[in-house]
């Protein structure tokens, strides 16, 4: 994740290097080092530096790493061509490089011939079993393919050798989402939490999902991550609010014929503390909607 | 006798600076070769494994007041299953890290290589030193020292009235052996493989082993109930101090006693729970001895 000092300073280099101001290079590092994805700009002026001799020969020994990732950009806005040349002249550079064929098989899977790529893969992964870019281009792959479940068997088995890598679980809890699959995707984002437990981003997807899945338990359990979230962001979560509202009234449903303690669990106050919150946020942010906020508020609370 | 020797100028530069010139370029030239040394490690899928494994281990023992109790129980349960738990790692299968360390030929190459290109530039240099920089005093320390340091400091100098400050080229050697380490950084970028003491301070214990690792999480996990219910929980149990209930006479302490018990249940800490009951036990069998009812009975009676 990139902190808010990096995006700053990122979102400077951007603008300053848009508008005609230097700078590109140490724009460029900074994207590399971040592993951010703004392949139109890089592209645009990564191509800008290497198709200027001069330019390109002062930079050394990192003219290589330029043409990497400006082959990288260009597979992503899709202008292959540009991609074939940069890889051309990787490939003369360094013959037999496992870097150069990563970016070769890269390249047949952003011309769309799956098979190939599929081969291709294979072949690096013989070389060296434990590269975890390759693995994940795999997973990539059968996702564009549309083969979520394929996606998800390649994810599985390479999470049970990586099991601390987050972006990976993260990945496996959104196809499980996509296909429906609301169990397994609260396990992986217990995992999340479990790794990085003072992100709010997990605790409030973790709260829709247990929400999805319903159940007084669950209900419960999803106002409880969804105060979480409330509290880790300072309020600001609208979506958290509103996730406080509709667990509260749809516990106070589903515990209508029961005894007292559970009744107890409704929490009253904090329904009504949330709507608060929530009328507050849309007067400041968005009044027009105001009324459309009061309605559909008021109809939870009866309900 | 304290007076101030007089230290011929031809010594600072044609000792002191020559010294710590050729050990920076000896540094330099470690570096290089060690550069091109190096040979790639390739990763082992069990090493990986294993460390991702302790990595996860670690994470939810950290963070296992943020996930919903069933989860935690059942993956405590799956890394520290008696049968296939991740890491549980049989008894004879621990292997001692030195055997492991040395019967694995690669890790012995390496090992041997960088611990030969860290030894043997320093005995070489230190015997240059000695042959030709010996028998004078080199330099002055600024602030005093006690005798014991004459020995350490003042190798070549025979004269044992000569104040301790006065040392010899050999300390001088030392100095820049230890010092040289920030130099290094700033010439050679961060990535420097030549930082000696480290690598002396890491002879000591052989680095990361992830059995032992494995096992020590799997026993900090299974341990982990009894802190899990922390909070409102813990605070009662210890509120209702046992003491003051065997003070506080047989019928009132009973019926506390039987509710402490309810509550280490429910918090599922059994030596609690079991001391309860004999004390229950104890307080009915002393308070009323004419009722038929058995503590442990009512207990369940109760728990319907």
């Amino acid at each position: 994740m990139v902190t808010k000092t990096e995006e700053r300073e990122l979102n400077e280099l951007e603008n300053q290097v848009e508008n005609g101001g230097g700078g590109v290079w140490e724009y460029l590092c900074l994207v590399r080092k971040l592993k951010v994805r703004r392949s139109e700009i890089v592209l645009k002026h990564g191509l800008s530096i290497l198709n200027d001799s001069g330019k390109r020969s002062s930079l050394g020994p990192d003219e290589w790493t330029l043409y990497e990732q400006v082959a990288v950009a260009a597979m992503d806005c899709q202008s292959l061509a540009v991609a074939q040349n940069c890889i051309k002249v990787l490939q003369k550079k360094f013959p037999e490089s496992k870097r150069v064929g990563k970016l070769e098989a890269l390249l047949i899977e952003a011309k769309g011939m799956w098979e190939e790529a599929e081969k291709a893969y294979s072949i690096l992964l013989e070389d060296n079993p434990l590269d975890q870019v390759i693995h994940k281009r795999k997973v990539a792959m059968a996702k564009a393919q549309g083969k979520p479940s394929l996606a998800i068997e390649h994810l599985n088995k390479y999470l049970e050798v990586f099991m601390a890598d987050h972006d990976a679980w993260r990945e496996l809890a959104e196809i499980y989402v996509s296909l429906q699959m609301y169990k397994q995707a609260a396990f992986c984002y217990e995992e999340l939490i479990l790794s990085q437990p003072t992100l709010p981003l997990y605790h409030l997807a973790y709260a829709d999902v247990l929400y999805t899945i319903g159940g007084l338990e669950n209900l419960i359990a999803a106002r409880k991550y969804y105060a979480a979230t409330i509290d880790l962001t300072g309020g600001k979560s609208t979506r958290a609010l509103l996730g406080i509202c509709l667990c509260g009234s749809a516990i106070a449903q589903l515990s209508r014929g029961r005894n007292k303690e559970d009744k107890d669990m409704a929490a009253p106050e904090l329904q009504s503390l949330a709507a608060t919150a929530l009328e507050k946020e849309y007067k400041q942010k968005s009044p027009a909607k105001l009324n459309l906020l009061s309605s559909a508020l008021r109809s939870l609370k009866l309900s | 006798m304290a007076e101030d020797l007089v230290l011929d100028t031809a010594i600072r530069d044609w000792v002191l600076i020559p010294l710590s010139v050729v050990m920076v370029l000896i540094g330099v030239l470690r570096y290089f070769v060690s550069k091109l040394m190096r040979s790639s490690p390739t990763p082992d899928a069990k090493m990986v494994k294993e460390g991702q494994v302790v990595i996860r281990a670690r994470n939810l023992k950290a963070g296992a007041n943020f996930i919903p109790p069933k989860s935690f129980r059942a993956r405590r349960f799956y890394f520290s299953n008696e049968e296939n738990g991740l890491l549980h790692v049989p008894k004879d299968q621990a292997q001692n890290p030195q055997a492991q360390m040395f019967s694995d030929p690669n890790m012995a190459m390496d090992m041997m290589k960088k611990n030969l290109s860290m030894i043997i530039p320093q005995t070489l240099t230190f015997a240059w030193v000695n042959f030709f920089f010996s028998g004078f005093v080199a330099a002055k320390i600024p602030f005093p020292l006690t005798q014991r340091f004459r020995s350490m400091l003042q190798n070549g100098i025979d004269l044992s009235t000569v104040d301790v400050s006065y040392v010899s080229s050999r300390s001088w050697y030392f100095l820049n052996l230890f010092g040289l380490r920030g130099l290094f950084s700033l010439i050679l970028g961060d990535e420097n493989a030549i930082d000696d003491t480290q690598r002396m301070m890491q002879m000591g214990g052989f680095g990361f082993d992830a059995s032992k690792m494995c096992v020590k999480r799997c026993r900090l996990l299974s341990h982990w109930n009894e802190h899990y219910y922390s909070g409102f929980w813990s605070s009662a149990i210890d509120g209702l101090s046992y003491n003051q209930l065997n003070k506080a006479g047989a019928p009132q302490g009973l019926s506390s006693m039987l509710c402490l018990s309810k509550l280490a249940r429910t918090c599922a800490v059994p030596d609690t729970t079991a001391y309860c009951l004999k004390a229950s036990r104890r307080l009915f069998h002393m308070g009323s001895p004419s009722n038929e009812k058995d503590p442990q009975e009512v207990l369940h009676a109760t728990d319907k």
